[in-house]
């Protein structure tokens, strides 16, 4: 029994890593292309939230999800044009300085619009409830968010890897210089990523709204677990987030099922375990841009 | 309102008057600006959290207080003075306390009121004992500010844990949901969490429950599927919920979301948080100090009144107390003619009994300063039998019944609070 | 006058000007003590970040620790004392902090600044939920902030007194330390660590005594904190305020001159306090500001120049006086 346990939670983990994804992978894409650390990526996540929970009653709960990550990818522009695009060359503090000021506006911006009470958000009952496989017992949303997350994560990699626009960004990662220097502006494919790295946290907040709560704060609540997860993963590597969010899941759902008030310190030490034994991360790749 | 008065003028307010009468005798010259310092409007200084976590009950609280003052100001305020609110965020501890102790340096404050969170309400206790100043804290719950932390300038209006607790247990008892029942609990990693827990235990021994599980998480905890997991292992007959702020609604959406059938209670939520956890996302009996539909003429009063001043906005607890928490000070400044510290905390101390819009008055207790009062459950109505959040909760019974004595519900003097 | 003279005298002179100028403006003693505790841990911070080139997101935990062990230190050890907890708690901080940085120490830039993350993080959980040590939730409380000899320090002004003439001792000793042939070495690392490697330096070495001693400032600062507020709480071990720490240190100009983060300190405290006054929602406007003060202002831009390379002659400076 004990060991069935066990192997259940380990099952909730790979599904929790889903959900790790969903907070994590715009932080890393925008972090290991850009250089910058976003700490606005909870303004984001939490403005994506409050899109969709104000559309629902519009659009459906469905519609509502696709719509608020679009919208906010296209806040995403201005964000890119105004404020990162002259950070790019920079020391990282002063993005993160930046954005430290910019989640602030995000926070109270909410507060402002939308009031300081928390809203509601329902699950509609289609989507609602457990499925039973088995002896597991597995939550029917999540699931679908794992699909969801995994659609995600394909065509991002296709067009990393695929397409003559992720080969101008894997250069412009490596050495933005020559990429300049044969005379491709790197600017709109920035903007592009930047809109992919916002909209994606306006999935996670969508995608949460109805299993959180939604509430002008709810950024920070997230931005930090978004880090670990992007530092143990490392940086600049796209399977490294991917890996690390399992990680992350399946050792914090195996420590609930033992030392349950251990759960969130789980997660710092691991972190600090990794980047002792392997100073990137798992999987991160030498950036001189983050080791001077 | 129907106001019991305890006591007269106390020895110290008539020495006071006898006082001021002799000094305006002496110098005739201040007697002027005495009479226009009588004029100048009551400063009251507010400090509850606007921004982070807490700032979702803050904004309720000011308007509950702005309310009060408004009306009380309206009707000719309190002898003659109007009551004027200056308002801050308090952001932090550090920052609540050098702005509280701004707030009596600078703008000469007469009273300082508000607070939710316990360690903000210990700095500005700190401040307000140290310049001997007066200090309702209307939102924090935790139990140290009732016994070690206590302060001869500290009244407490929010009902402490132990009462929480006692009146989901009366409602539990009462549907026989108690007795012989295996209880899993859920609490969240800190003090409050551990105050909820300890008085929940009592509660289960003194009442023949089973406690089979009983599980901390961290604070900054927002996934529980884990956890949900462990309760669905361990087949608990009811799963009971010690979690403190937003973890609540966290918890209640994604029960729902896995669709377990075992049902939940719980020893704390707040309405605003309540009604974030949507519509058919929860049921269960849960605790409350407040709720809208109480059947008193001064509750329905107040809730017509804050829908209108606030544009239909359903009024919360937090809204509620600190709306008779000014109505409290009013009635103290007009009993002790003035804004005397001194004088108000003889006054409240009489045990002087004040008209709260439910059916018993209430009073602070001399011994811990807390407002003992009525407290009450509310359950969630079954599905389709409401059509938004703001009626999908029935208020339970009052607890204790109407010929129980109110402190039967609360603490009793453990001689920790030294006053 | 030497430039060393010329600082040490403004120095001097802000101090003794601050209480009165804040009252003038409607603030108070204990919001002057707040700035000149904050320039503390912030000059502490910048013999990281500004001299030797290290990103810490950690001091908030050494600020936090700092009130920790001088409140537990004076609560059960050393009744109605100052001075003693707070050598204490310095003594302490530094022999942790000695610990700490000599595991973190073994990894450079951003993955640094993320270790200390780490650690901030660890140390707020603890202190938030170790109870029966820290208070949790409810903070730490029940001490005095004693005496000094016959001096009663309950009183605004004079705990204000004391605790600038720490923060000018601070200043006086940084000061030396900067202009020492320790300090020299310090910027020789953060210009070009390899360069320092080959010439001989320990780096290792000069670089855990630099961590050392910034956390160690910091840590008294963050024991004043405490005896001035009567309390110590988890917050001030937080993330948050690793962040608003650095933010002073960074709108200062961090290279520009010691004095620099009292420059940002000053900034940070003043707008946050006369916007929180006036409207409730200040942190929008807070934000909007600090956003522009980050894009717009020379001085935080030639921190950036020098570390990019970009930046030449304008932004290379020698030695910060």
């Amino acid at each position: 029994m004990q060991l069935f346990f066990l192997f259940e939670q380990i099952v909730n983990g790979l599904v929790l890593a889903g959900y790790y994804l969903l907070i994590a992978l715009g932080l890393s894409m925008i972090f290991s292309v850009g250089g910058i650390v976003n700490l606005a990526h909870g303004g984001f996540y939490a403005l994506g939230a409050y899109l969709a929970v104000t559309l629902t009653p519009k659009l459906g709960f469905v519609p509502a999800v696709v719509a608020s990550p679009l919208l906010i990818a296209l806040l995403g522009i201005l964000f890119e044009r105004f404020i990162l695009q002259r950070f790019y060359r920079e020391d990282p503090i002063l993005s993160l300085l930046v954005t430290f000021g910019l989640a602030m506006v995000a926070e109270q911006a909410i507060r402002m619009i939308w009031g300081a009470s928390p809203l509601s958000q329902v699950l509609p009952s289609f989507l609602k409830g457990g499925v039973e496989i088995g002896p597991l017992l597995f939550s029917k949303y999540r699931l679908i968010m794992l699909g969801v997350v995994i659609a995600l994560l394909a065509s991002i990699w296709l067009l990393l890897n695929r397409t003559s626009f992720g080969r101008v960004i894997r250069a412009g990662i490596q050495n933005p210089d020559m990429v300049g220097a044969l005379g491709i502006r790197l600017q709109p494919y920035m903007t592009t990523v930047v809109m992919i790295g916002v909209g994606l946290a306006a999935v996670g907040g969508a995608l949460f709204s109805p299993i959180t709560t939604v509430h002008p704060a709810m950024g920070s609540e997230i931005l930090t677990i978004a880090f670990i997860v992007v530092i143990i993963g490392g940086l600049g590597s796209f399977w490294g987030v991917v890996l690390s969010a399992i990680l992350v899941g399946v050792v914090r759902s195996v420590t609930v099922q033992y030392v349950p008030a251990a759960a969130d310190a789980s997660m710092y030490i691991l972190m600090f375990l990794v980047l002792l034994l392997r100073p990137r991360g798992l999987l991160g790749e030498r950036m001189v841009k983050f080791e001077s | 309102m129907d106001i019991e008065r305890k006591s007269g003028l106390s020895r110290r307010q008539v020495l006071k008057t006898g006082v001021g009468a002799g000094t305006m005798l002496a110098a005739g010259i201040a007697a002027p600006t005495i009479l226009r310092a009588q004029e100048k409007p009551i400063v009251l200084g507010h400090l509850v959290p606007l921004t982070g976590f807490l700032g979702t009950l803050g904004q309720y609280a000011i308007n509950g207080l702005k309310l009060a003052v408004d009306q009380i100001s309206a009707a000719g305020g309190v002898n003659g003075r109007k009551i004027e609110i200056i308002a801050e965020d308090s952001i932090n501890p550090e920052t609540a306390s050098a702005k509280a102790q701004r707030m009596i340096e600078r703008d000469n404050v007469d009273v300082l009121i508000g607070e939710i969170s316990s360690a903000s309400a210990l700095a500005i206790a700190e401040v307000a004992t140290r310049n001997r100043k007066l200090f309702i804290a209307t939102g924090p719950r935790s139990d140290v500010l009732r016994a070690e932390r206590c302060s001869r300038y500290m009244f407490c209006t929010d009902i402490p844990n132990a009462v929480m607790v006692n009146a989901v247990g009366t409602a539990l008892k009462q549907q026989g949901m108690v007795d012989g029942k295996r209880f899993f609990t859920i609490t969240s990693d800190y003090v409050f969490g551990h105050d909820l827990l300890k008085a929940a235990k009592a509660f289960f021994a003194a009442n023949n429950a089973e406690l089979i599980g009983d599980e901390l998480v961290p604070t900054e905890a927002t996934d529980f599927s884990a956890n949900i997991l462990k309760i669905r292992q361990a087949q608990p007959d009811i799963v009971c919920l010690n979690l403190g702020g937003n973890q609540v609604t966290n918890f209640l959406k994604q029960y729902a979301e896995f669709g377990l059938s075992i049902p939940t209670v719980g020893f704390n939520l707040n309405t605003a948080d309540a009604w974030a956890a949507g519509m058919g996302n929860f049921g269960g009996v849960w605790p409350t100090v407040w709720f809208d539909t109480i059947d008193t003429s001064g509750t329905q009063q107040f809730v017509a009144d804050y829908k209108a001043a606030y544009s239909g906005e359903v009024p919360e607890n937090h809204a509620w107390i600190e709306y008779i928490a000014g109505k409290i000070l009013a009635q103290a400044f007009e009993a002790v003619g003035g804004t005397d510290n001194e004088a108000i905390i003889d006054y409240f101390e009489s045990e002087v009994e004040f008209d709260i819009l439910k059916n018993r008055p209430a009073y602070f207790r001399k011994f811990d300063h807390q407002l003992i009062q009525e407290a009450y459950s509310f359950s969630v109505k079954s599905e389709g039998t409401y059509t938004s959040v703001y009626d999908m909760l029935e208020l339970g019974e009052v607890v204790p019944a109407p010929d129980v004595a109110l402190e039967s519900i609360y603490p009793a003097d453990t001689g920790a609070c030294k006053l | 006058m030497s430039s060393k003279t010329r600082t040490l005298l403004t120095g001097a002179i802000v101090l003794c000007l601050l209480p009165f100028v804040f009252q003038a403006i409607g603030l108070t003693a204990t919001t002057a003590t707040m700035v000149v505790i904050l320039c503390i841990a912030t000059l502490g911070l910048n013999v990281l970040m500004g001299y030797t080139g290290l990103i810490s997101f950690g001091h908030a935990a050494w600020f936090g620790m700092g009130g920790y062990a001088a409140a537990l230190l004076q609560k059960n050890f050393l009744p109605d004392q100052l001075i003693l907890p707070v050598i204490g708690s310095m003594i302490i901080i530094a022999a942790m902090s000695a610990i700490v940085g000599w595991f973190i120490l073994r990894r450079r830039g951003v993955y640094f600044a993320l270790l200390t993350l780490a650690f901030t993080a660890l140390v707020y959980t603890v202190s938030y939920r170790w109870t029966a040590l820290t208070g949790g939730e409810d903070g730490l409380g029940g001490f005095t902030r004693g005496f000094i000899g016959p001096i009663d320090l309950a009183n605004n002004f004079t705990y204000y007194a004391v605790v600038a003439v720490i923060g000018f001792g601070v200043l006086y000793a940084l000061l030396r330390l900067v202009h020492s042939p320790f300090g020299t070495v310090l910027v020789a690392i953060r210009e070009n660590q390899l360069r320092a490697e080959f010439q001989g330096y320990d780096v290792q070495r000069y670089k855990l005594i630099a961590f050392v001693i910034s956390a160690t400032v910091t840590g008294l600062a963050g024991a004043l904190s405490g005896f001035l507020h009567y309390i110590v709480t988890a917050e001030s071990t937080s993330i948050e305020f690793s962040g608003e720490l650095m933010a002073m240190v960074v709108i200062g100009g961090m290279h520009a001159h010691i004095l620099g983060p009292g420059v940002g300190v000053l900034f940070y405290i003043l707008f946050r306090e006369l916007f929180s006054i006036t409207t409730s929602n200040w942190m929008f406007w807070f934000g909007l500001i600090f956003i522009a003060f980050v894009m717009y202002l020379p001085g935080v831009s030639s921190a950036s120049a020098r570390r990019s390379g970009a930046g030449s002659g304008r932004f290379r400076r020698k030695a910060p006086p």
